[in-house]
């Protein structure tokens, strides 16, 4: 049980430089800001009463369906705290900012009957931001207080949750995906032809898949019920890779694979998502390796390129 | 092979220990959403941020129906052009299973008209007239991916002139509908939000 409790506190609290937080924080809001533009969120407002379906959180808090000029001067002050949040400047109040305000844009969408599975994601790492210490690495604020001070910020624990808490969101997003399936259909969504279905299915949609490799696919059932079967056991052990260290890349990476796939067949793209996966990343190792690197080949002459496995680890 | 990976087992001492409050409060975020997804899956739910994601979950049968919206354009030779939305289809495809879903479906259009307007970007023409359809395929492997949709339902029609006379205007095209009334939630229409 002390091991486990063990395990369990060096997972989230285990010191680490404020790099790798930091870069992810600069990567997410740039990637915000690519998503969202050309920001038009705001025009939900437009959308007819009669269409509205409120979601629960508008229902519980009492939130208002704000007109449309509101709406337009919320998200321009989102943009701003978008902005200042990627570059690192007043980081503390603007991730807050950025997550109050996109909070409410980003759940606005939902209201009208069909609840969108990408944003939600994205709300929930900036909360999980607006409660951290991200703008201590890779930011305006770290190098004015380096500049003041002169001091390089120690290891903590503080650069090492938030991290493993966009894990742990990932690892739950994809293992409640997979367990859906078999809750709302059961063993049938591998065996019976859904899955050949699907792949047709979305041919017939205004937004056709980009190739017609799903048409192909969809000709060989047993294929199909494969590739179902593969998704499903993909999904519920995702968070598998929370545990076991040396899991981490192929499952991280099937999974992106698999959204990359499903891109491809059924024409939706999980966006949101590349912006996730970047917290996977070591990237203070990957930092530390670049410069390594840099001083090999100036020492040498040459581009010399230092071993994967041989990485120093801390 | 090891660059997606962090050490677990030798950590450094933390040379700035976080405060307990804060250790709280992870652990709080942590559990928080564990048990959040983990009551969305079991109940089914979708608690927007929280969510037990079905996309796809439902079983797609090979007939496939979906409601279309287009816009008449006021050309010699007149286009439908389609207006596309996934809440615009689940909206409709929801409406048309309540027992008053001509009267529903004949508003919805209506006000979509009144906030949108009859003039849509990009398409170069105004709308003389809005058109909502169903559309049914069935679905077979090697089949034509674009061909045209085995049957194809008007269910209303929206005319500009009588949408400008009249802000209730009546249906010019009878609906050919087939609803399943209910009011609650079903699997169906359950599965159109989950698409």
């Amino acid at each position: 049980m002390t091991k486990l409790a063990e395990r369990w506190d060096t997972f989230w609290f285990a010191p680490e430089p404020p790099a790798t937080l930091g870069f992810c924080r600069f990567v997410f809001f740039t990637g915000m800001l690519w998503l969202q533009y050309p920001f038009r969120l705001h025009t939900w407002a437009r959308t007819p009463r009669s269409y509205r379906r409120p979601i629960w959180v508008f229902e519980a808090f009492n939130l208002p369906f704000l007109n449309e000029s509101v709406m337009f001067v919320m998200e321009m002050c989102w943009v701003a705290a978008i902005v200042l949040a990627a570059v690192g400047l007043f980081t503390r109040v603007a991730t807050a900012v950025a997550f109050a305000l996109g909070f409410y844009l980003l759940a606005m969408g939902n209201n009208f009957g069909k609840i969108g599975h990408g944003d939600q994601a994205l709300a929930l790492v900036m909360l999980i931001l607006a409660l951290s210490r991200c703008g201590d690495g890779w930011s305006i604020d770290a190098w004015i207080a380096r500049w003041r001070s002169g001091a390089v910020r120690a290891r903590s624990a503080e650069y090492r949750w938030p991290v493993r808490m966009v894990w742990l969101l990932m690892a739950l997003i994809f293992f409640s995906a997979g367990a859906s399936k078999l809750v709302r259909s059961g063993s049938a969504w591998i065996t019976s032809d859904h899955m050949a279905m699907t792949l047709i299915q979305v041919h017939h949609l205004h937004l056709k898949p980009p190739t017609e490799l799903g048409l192909y696919l969809a000709r060989y059932p047993l294929l199909c019920n494969v590739m179902a079967a593969g998704a499903v056991a993909l999904e519920l052990s995702f968070p598998l890779a929370l545990m076991f260290r040396r899991l981490r890349l192929p499952i991280v990476l099937m999974t992106l694979l698999m959204q990359i796939g499903i891109g491809l067949l059924l024409a939706v793209w999980f966006r949101q998502f590349v912006f996730l996966y970047v917290f996977w990343v070591p990237w203070d190792r990957v930092g530390m390796r670049i410069t390594q690197m840099g001083h090999e080949s100036r020492r040498t002459g040459k581009s010399h390129l230092i071993p994967v496995d041989s990485q120093i680890r801390h | 092979m090891n660059a997606i990976a962090t050490s677990d087992q030798h950590p450094l001492p933390d040379p700035v220990p976080m405060r307990r409050s804060r250790r709280w409060l992870v652990h709080a975020l942590a559990g928080g959403l564990i048990l959040g997804h983990a009551f969305d899956v079991v109940t089914r739910g979708d608690h927007w941020p929280i969510s037990s994601y079905p996309m796809y979950a439902y079983l797609n049968p090979s007939d496939f129906r979906v409601m279309r919206l287009f816009g008449v354009t006021d050309e010699p030779v007149p286009r439908e052009i389609p207006i596309e939305g996934a809440w615009l289809r689940s909206s409709f495809a929801r409406l048309k299973r309540r027992p008053d879903a001509s009267v529903r479906l004949r508003h919805a259009v209506t006000s979509f008209a009144q906030s949108y307007g009859w003039d849509r970007k990009g398409h170069g023409a105004r709308f003389v007239a809005y058109r909502l359809y169903e559309h049914q395929w069935t679905l077979k492997p090697g089949a034509d991916p674009n061909r045209r949709p085995d049957a194809v339902d008007l269910l209303f029609e929206l005319r500009r002139d009588e949408a400008t006379t009249t802000t209730a205007p009546t249906m010019t095209t009878a609906p050919t509908m087939t609803t399943a009334p209910t009011t609650a939630k079903t699997g169906e229409a359950a599965r159109d939000e989950a698409r």
